[in-house]
């Protein structure tokens, strides 16, 4: 990690460290804000970690808060800061002024007939603007929430629909060949999010079999649960350098790799860590459900599997055979 | 519920703790340096030139196939013993450029067995642990791509528990004397020489301090070689007698009791690189082929799902490419991938054949169905050659904490 990286990284994950509990969790997933700690990132400055100092950020770039959105997995934030830090970012690239006291996430917009389609997923009741990020025209929209419900994710997220009519649309400003899309930006946060909460249910597996006693000695002794976890781990190595690839080069193909090996490897992880947990892990006070649920809602969001997968691969077939070895060490393949 | 342990335990701990942190592994971010993508081309120039019209019984072998003729070519283009230094023919050169040649060889499908042990093992061995004279008289020869090697570790009876080998080497007059039998030994039919792995004191309280290792001559008297036939008839492997044969003192590598020490270390050698993950890399290149441009969506997903994973080993590999560049030692992290690795390139062939209506064949007319074939037949041994994935996963586990 770069200087840049481990401070910023360091502050974010103290305050983490210093807020997020049980009881933080559970409260967020119940629609109560967690001011406190937004005030504590807010005041270091990190909902605008990627954007120019002349905007009053940071100057970060997305490889050096790889580490933050991460962290937001592996502690299971109840504040989706890597969506904050995401609709400021494309805010500072648009030169779109936000207004001073709004908190706003990053979301998904589709002209229709009517208006346009927003869709988010809002892991918090404390933003309170949607940056609406409409991708064939690459136009933002900034816009209110007002107490909106919708259905609630397996994380506790609200997933909000919002239709909005043509006439109240007004685009605040527009990208100018963006390198991403939206769904390939929300894949990678979560992509990242994922790798996190994964290495914290990895580390919680190894804790708990340590401690455990059956049959006179810790169950981590025995080959059947140390087999298990091997294996484990090893898609969660796959998956935590997969999505760092994916921050480094911010090129949708690594985007895709990252979020389908996460989608792949929370199958596993999910499963062998209830496994070796037993029934303690399927209870609510324990932790693991915090992440497992996690796991389970985001690899659902800003495409499954099959939609990477059917992207990737429509991308290799159409490269076709004897290209196919060039453009992956050329890094060249694109969706 | 009943009461667990880990509910006294204050199972919130780790929530709160800064030190949370998962790292069991080090996958450091690096990066092909341009000096390696350089060359890249001339690789492919070279391996287009040589590998033209071959008949389809030698495609789908990767690593298992050899050519004496083409290492002593790849010898002259100085790409064996690439990192080593100079007085010893090597050419000094990156673990990021030798990762080239190699994953360039493999994705070509080369027939690079011959040399591959000693480029990968035998001399990195020599290297570290041998003596001046060995590392003279052996390593030169090595990267013109002239002497072969071979690994002399399993026994009949000492397969993933590699300490409990019996082939003994007892102290005589001069050197020693070595009786016992080696088996699984890939290529010793066509290798000059073999590293084994002995038992110089068989003292049973101390299985792994009693072994030390050997260069062995394999044209030595009493050394009886047989190959064995695999599920396919093919003989990759052998088995190798040892009777009353001499070695001098000279053929000791390391001190007497290090073996552990040193097998070890080149097990590492042995796992780390990108043929655990491309040793199918022929059969993914065909089967695209076979489906054609568009496909349909099952075809698009199932041919995602791969290609997803083959660029996230290559980043994984590539890494621990560098962490050897850097001096580390990446055991574990190159035990991560070889796992991975076996899970990917055992599960291609089964996903060819849920895609592609065509039968896998041993005398056939297409290069799909032909290299279908020869890997559907050769999966097997991916989770057992270079340690079994029960072995494997054990390392890994001890890399968690829980051994």
């Amino acid at each position: 990690m770069s200087e840049l990286q481990s401070m910023i990284f360091e502050t974010a994950d103290r305050i983490f460290a210093d807020h997020v509990t049980h009881d933080l969790i559970a409260k967020g997933e119940a629609g109560v804000p967690a001011s406190n700690l937004w005030q504590d990132l807010n005041f270091a400055g990190l909902p605008k970690a990627l954007c120019s100092e002349e905007a009053g950020g940071i100057g970060g770039t997305w490889r050096d808060v790889f580490g933050i959105v991460k962290a937001t997995g592996a502690r299971a934030v109840p504040l989706p800061l890597g969506d904050i830090m995401a609709a400021h970012w494309l805010a500072d690239q648009a030169g779109m002024e936000m207004p001073e006291e709004a908190i706003p996430v990053f979301a998904m917009g589709k002209k229709s007939a009517r208006g346009m389609t927003i869709d988010v997923e809002l892991e918090s009741a404390l933003p309170t603007h949607l940056l609406a990020w409409e991708g064939e025209t690459n136009e933002l929209f900034l816009v209110a929430l007002a107490g909106q419900m919708g259905s609630r994710s397996l994380a506790g997220a609200r997933q909000l629909r919002l239709d909005i009519p043509a006439e109240q649309l007004r685009a605040g400003a527009k990208l100018k060949a963006p390198q991403l899309t939206p769904i390939t930006l929300g894949a990678m946060l979560r992509a990242a999010q994922m790798a996190g909460a994964m290495e914290t249910a990895l580390r919680l597996s190894v804790d708990y079999v340590n401690e455990r006693v059956q049959f006179g000695r810790p169950i981590g002794k025995f080959q059947a649960i140390q087999q298990q976890l091997a294996m484990m781990s090893g898609h969660v190595a796959s998956t935590v350098r997969a999505a760092e690839v994916a921050f480094e080069t911010i090129r949708e193909f690594d985007i895709a790799c990252a979020k389908l090996v996460a989608g792949e490897a929370a199958e596993v992880v999910t499963d062998v860590a209830h496994q070796v947990h037993g029934a303690i892990g399927f209870t609510y006070e324990y932790q693991l459900q915090f992440l497992t649920r996690r796991l389970w809602a985001w690899g659902s969001e800003y495409g499954t599997i099959s939609y990477w997968a059917e992207r990737i691969g429509g991308s290799v077939l159409r490269e076709g055979a004897d290209n196919i070895w060039p453009a992956v060490t050329g890094n060249r393949l694109t969706l | 519920m009943a009461k667990t342990s880990a509910s006294t335990a204050a199972p919130w701990a780790p929530w709160n703790e800064a030190e949370m942190s998962a790292d069991f592994f080090q996958f450091q971010p690096f990066n092909l340096p341009p000096e390696a993508e350089a060359l890249r081309e001339e690789v492919r120039g070279f391996v287009a030139k040589e590998l033209n019209e071959r008949p389809l019984s030698e495609l789908g072998h990767t690593w298992s196939g050899s050519d004496p003729e083409f290492s002593r070519k790849m010898g002259e283009k100085g790409w064996i013993g690439m990192t080593w230094p100079k007085k010893y023919g090597g050419h000094e050169r990156s673990f990021f450029e030798r990762y080239v040649v190699l994953e360039e060889m493999l994705a070509a499908d080369a027939p690079v067995a011959s040399h591959w042990i000693a480029d990968r093992q035998s001399g990195p061995l020599l290297l570290r642990f041998g003596t001046e004279e060995q590392r003279c008289e052996h390593l030169p020869a090595i990267t013109r791509g002239e002497r072969f090697f071979c690994i002399g570790m399993s026994e009949p009876n000492s397969g993933s528990d590699l300490a409990s080998v019996r082939t003994k080497a007892e102290r005589v007059e001069g050197g020693y004397k070595v009786n016992g039998r080696k088996i699984w030994t890939s290529g010793a039919h066509r290798a000059h020489y073999m590293i084994a792995t002995l038992r110089t004191d068989s003292k049973p309280e101390d299985r792994h301090g009693g072994l030390t290792q050997f260069l062995v001559d394999l044209k030595t008297p009493g050394i009886h070689i047989s190959p064995i036939e695999d599920l396919s008839r093919r003989s990759h492997f052998n088995e190798v007698l040892f009777e009353d044969v001499f070695l001098p003192e000279t053929a000791r590598v390391g001190n007497e009791g290090d073996g552990w020490m040193q097998v070890t270390s080149e097990l590492a050698f042995e796992r780390s690189g990108p043929e655990r993950f491309l040793s199918c890399y022929p059969l993914f290149k065909e089967l695209i082929r076979e489906i054609g441009s568009d496909g349909d969506r099952m075809q698009r997903v199932a041919i995602g799902r791969l290609t997803a994973r083959l660029v996230t080993l290559r980043r994984m590999s590539i890494s621990v490419a560098g962490m050897l560049n850097d001096g580390a030692n990446p055991a574990l992290e190159a035990a991560v991938v070889k796992d991975q690795g076996a899970i990917f390139e055992q599960n291609l062939p089964n996903v060819a054949r849920a895609l592609v209506d065509l039968a896998p064949t041993v005398e056939g007319q297409s290069p799909y169905q032909e290299i279908l074939g020869t890997l559907l037949q050769a999966v097997p041994s991916f989770s057992l050659r270079g340690g079994t994935r029960e072995i494997l996963r054990g390392i890994i586990a001890r890399g968690l904490g829980l051994r």
